[in-house]
């Protein structure tokens, strides 16, 4: 049994020539912790509000346990919802927003304080319960909205980039505060994020969508490691895997695919034509110039201190290379590159992967 | 002793040296205007005695027989009520027990000098014949029972020195705002008696005066031989004292229109001499020093609650260097708000207290001090109540627009009428002038004789006030509902709130501050209605509200004083209103600001 199901869900507004949801569909399991990921205007808070209620599907059907639930409520559907931000009732205290979605439920009010003193302990609230939001740090209002929706025991439990708009500490603290009561009380939560860094600490498995359309649903190690297509690869990390469009040659045994100046031989047998090939910044290294598949030039250095990111052009084609510490190497210095071939992912030229 | 009782004490000092200063200035003007009236009526008989006694034969002393006749006749003459007392030389003439006239008090009382004020009454000389001799003196009390005080006065003293010490003895404790409120309330009533009672006192004095100088004068007239009016204006001229005797060239009309007057002052009076034969006492010039006076109590009273206020204030936080410099720019900045406030509020006020307490009339102008009359007169008349009943039942028409008016624009808001015809309507709709709807309303009416029904013109009312409410409401509350992130709507739907639900717990509490703005604001307007009850009811008395009665008493009337009594007494009763409600109107005050 499947908790939240999606059959061919399309969604498409007057004003948009495309649908910005294109038959998508999902199974996410019972208790299972499910994130999509997908850049700004992929469609993912659309199909969240298609799960809770929210918006009406143009077509397809949404599916909850056993129930078609596309043409309920967003109260019949017993889904709670974090959002990104403002989510709280200004005009309420802490107390008041974790009571209210069993208070607007007609339960009585010593049930509903013992249910609110029982969330807010599990959440580190206890202090705050007589604040209003105004008073409250950011961190501190996503953890009331989190308890908000938790207080109720949903079947569904979504969550809207809800570590979005947090700093990095709170955004850890809150992370781990999500993992924990998801493994204490697995609750079928179906997340969606814009940020590989939230999607891999928190999913289990792990959709990618874009264009309105799903791309690879897997482990976020199988969408890591075996990027279906080119956007795939390029949303899972951060940078993105580095995709280079080139020819390539099969010449005396051996395959090089020629992109711009650099000639990269690749573990190819038999195969002439256009293709791309993906390397991951941390699979390209800084060699001495002529040593590599050639040279390029350093537009960039990020330094983050354990490691920096070097932006580099080799001859009109843009690469980055994660190189660990920090290397004496400044923009306008002209390095050798080279390419792990090991770690080279191999796409044809509409993006999709071979092999 | 702690700072802040030290403030408590400066307040209480200064709360008794205020009201006991208004009591004094008011008391003091009232004993100067008694002893103004003693002096000039001391001028003014001896002036009849030195006109009426003949000139003696050349070489035979005084008429004195003649001068006694005349004396006791002047004490005798009807109407004419001053505590007089004649000397012929240093003896009394009118009461034989009456001690004489000192030699010293002679002495002083150089011949045909202006009357003087000695030991507590007036003296003044009698011209005798010839440059520099004297005949005799007139001496006259003042009456201190001529014009009492009355119960108000003393009363108010109390009553504003015990909210006075008490508000400075709960200077920041529990219900010390209230006790500001009582003695504000208090020292605003009293300042307006004190300075009815100073104004009035000179008023009722000089009027006295006039009017048993005019006595004297055709008394006077009476009595002398025949004569042309050019000569007998010169003989009786004297007996004016400061005031202004003269010929009436206009034959007494003047008698029949109550003559001109500037407000402040006596009307003239006419004297008739038989046939076109008329002469005109005018008033003295008006006594500066009474004005002055009047004014001083009036503001003393006030001065006390301001310094009061000030020490609340000051007492409230403890200074800090540089403090006192803040403090003053700080005033400064607000100097201009604080005239604003004085000129548009506190001082008509203090000017409506002031009429509703003396009787006048638009023709007539100020009259003398009546206390608390007009306010009992008022509440007396039924007409004052159903004037306010129908303003209490027409203001009811704010909340109900509120909820017509929050309905149609939730429905909008949730509606697809959110198109540009439906905007562009909406926006227009508070444009439509008042007066404009009235006459619409009111030519439906007329012409279907709705009107004469009972009710039927308040219901009018109510309904055109109603709508055009809600044509201005119903924008506001769109822009409300708009202000309202979408996210809290979808997180409502989705806690499982039902429709009225989350208006009740979301959407009415974040709507708060534009509902109880419009609340307030237009409660406050509505109880001054005016403009639509006077266009559709035209001038039936039967539909006034309070607003429309203020006028018919007030302008149609001619009664200021009654018309001011009216409004006192409602804006007591909205002040008691306010007061109970003090929280929702605060809040819905600073939400407008």
């Amino acid at each position: 049994m499947s908790a939240v199901a999606l059959r061919g869900v399309t969604k498409a507004f007057a004003s948009a020539s495309t649908p910005i949801l294109n038959q998508v569909t999902l199974e996410v399991p019972d208790g299972e912790f499910f994130t999509l990921l997908g850049p700004p205007g992929s469609g993912k808070t659309t199909l969240l509000r298609c799960i809770a209620g929210l918006e009406q599907p143009s077509g397809g059907d949404v599916v909850i346990g056993d129930d078609v639930v596309t043409r309920r409520t967003a109260a019949a559907r017993g889904v709670a919802m974090v959002f990104q931000r403002q989510a709280l009732y200004p005009h309420l205290t802490v107390r008041g927003n974790l009571g209210f979605p069993l208070d607007v439920r007609g339960l009585p009010r010593t049930q509903v304080n013992r249910r609110v003193l029982a969330t807010a302990e599990r959440l580190g609230l206890e202090r705050l319960l007589d604040r209003l939001p105004g008073a409250l740090t950011d961190g501190e209002r996503q953890r009331v909205a989190l308890g908000r929706a938790l207080i109720r025991e949903p079947r569904v439990l979504l969550l809207d980039e809800p570590l979005a708009q947090l700093d990095p500490g709170a955004r850890a603290e809150l992370a781990a505060e999500i993992a924990r009561w998801h493994a204490a009380g697995p609750v079928t939560t179906v997340h969606v994020t814009r940020d590989v860094t939230e999607a891999f600490t928190l999913a289990r498995r792990l959709a990618v969508l874009e264009g309105g359309r799903l791309h690879q649903t897997g482990s976020p190690r199988e969408l890591y490691e075996s990027p279906a297509d080119t956007q795939v690869a390029h949303l899972m990390g951060r940078p993105g895997m580095n995709v280079l469009a080139g020819l390539a040659r099969h010449e005396r045994r051996a395959t090089e695919v020629e992109c711009g100046p650099l000639r990269i031989p690749v573990p190819l047998r038999e195969y002439d034509g256009q293709i791309q090939i993906g390397v991951r910044p941390e699979h390209v290294a800084i060699v001495p110039r002529g040593a590599g598949v050639g040279d390029a030039t350093v537009r960039l250095a990020e330094p983050s201190g354990v490691d920096t990111l070097l932006h580099l052009d080799a001859g009109g084609v843009p690469l980055i290379a994660r190189v660990p510490g920090l290397p004496d190497i400044a923009a306008g210095a002209v390095v050798g590159v080279g390419v792990d071939p090991g770690h080279i992912h191999f796409f044809d030229s509409s993006g999709i992967r071979l092999g | 002793m702690t700072r802040l009782n030290a403030f408590r004490w400066i307040g209480a000092a200064v709360a008794l040296i205020t009201v006991g200063g208004a009591f004094a200035a008011a008391t003091g003007a009232r004993r100067f205007a008694e002893r103004r009236y003693a002096e000039r009526t001391a001028a003014s008989a001896a002036a009849y005695l030195a006109a009426v006694t003949p000139p003696p034969a050349p070489g035979t002393g005084p008429d004195v027989p003649g001068f006694l006749n005349h004396a006791r006749a002047l004490a005798a003459l009807p109407g004419w009520t001053p505590d007089v007392e004649v000397y012929l030389g240093t003896s009394p003439l009118l009461r034989a027990t009456d001690a004489p006239l000192s030699l010293a008090t002679l002495a002083v009382l150089a011949p045909a000098a202006a009357p003087r004020w000695l030991d507590g009454a007036a003296y003044a000389p009698i011209a005798g014949p010839g440059p520099g001799r004297m005949l005799g003196v007139v001496r006259v009390r003042p009456d201190r029972d001529a014009s009492p005080v009355g119960p108000w006065l003393p009363g108010l003293v109390v009553l504003t020195t015990v909210a006075g010490l008490g508000a400075a003895a709960r200077m920041h404790r529990r219900r010390g705002t209230w006790w500001l409120g009582g003695y504000a309330t208090a020292a605003l009533v009293f300042g307006g008696v004190a300075a009815g009672t100073a104004g009035t006192g000179l008023h009722a004095a000089e009027g006295r005066w006039m009017r048993e100088t005019a006595l004297l004068i055709e008394e006077a007239g009476s009595r002398l031989p025949r004569t042309s009016l050019p000569s007998l204006v010169t003989i009786l001229r004297p007996l004016a004292a400061d005031g202004r005797l003269s010929i009436d060239s206009t034959g007494g009309a003047g008698e029949e229109s109550g003559g001109t007057s500037s407000p402040g002052t006596a009307a003239p009076r006419f004297i008739w001499f038989g046939a076109d034969r008329w002469l005109m006492l005018e008033p003295p010039r008006s006594d500066w020093a009474v004005t002055a006076r009047d004014a001083v109590a009036g503001t003393a009273a006030l001065a006390g609650v301001l310094a009061l206020l000030a020490l609340t204030l000051g007492a409230s936080n403890p200074v800090l260097p540089g403090q006192t410099e803040e403090a003053l720019s700080a005033w400064m900045f607000l100097a201009p708000a604080g005239l604003h406030l004085i000129a548009l509020t506190v001082a008509p006020l203090a000017v409506l207290v002031y009429v509703a307490v003396h009787r006048w009339d638009l023709a007539g102008g100020p009259g003398e001090f009546v206390g608390l009359d007009n306010l009992f007169t008022v509440a007396a008349v039924p007409a004052t109540w159903l004037a306010l009943g129908r303003t209490a039942l027409f203001v009811l028409h704010v909340p109900l627009a509120l909820v017509v008016a929050l309905a149609l624009a939730l429905a909008i808001h949730g509606g697809p009428g959110r198109g540009a015809l439906t905007r562009a309507l909406l926006a227009a709709a508070p444009f439509v002038s008042l007066v404009a709807a009235g006459v619409v309303c009111r030519q439906m009416l007329v012409s279907s004789n709705v009107l004469d029904r009972p009710g039927a013109q308040l219901g009018a009312l109510v309904g055109v006030a109603t709508l055009l409410q809600i044509a201005y409401l119903v924008p506001l509350f769109l822009t409300g509902l708009r202000r309202i992130p979408d996210v809290l709507w979808d997180a409502a739907a989705l806690d499982g709130a039902p429709a009225w639900t989350r208006f009740r717990r979301v959407i009415a509490p974040l709507l708060g501050p534009v509902i109880r703005c419009a609340l307030a604001t237009g409660v406050a307007l509505a109880a001054q209605g005016f403009t639509l009850s006077f266009v559709i009811g035209g001038n039936r008395p039967e539909g006034d509200l309070v607003a429309g009665r203020l006028y018919r008493v007030g302008w149609v009337q001619g009664r200021l004083d009654l018309a001011a009594a009216v409004a006192l007494l409602f804006t007591i009763l909205i002040a008691g209103v306010a007061a109970s409600q003090i929280r929702i109107w605060k809040r819905g005050v600073a939400d407008a600001i």
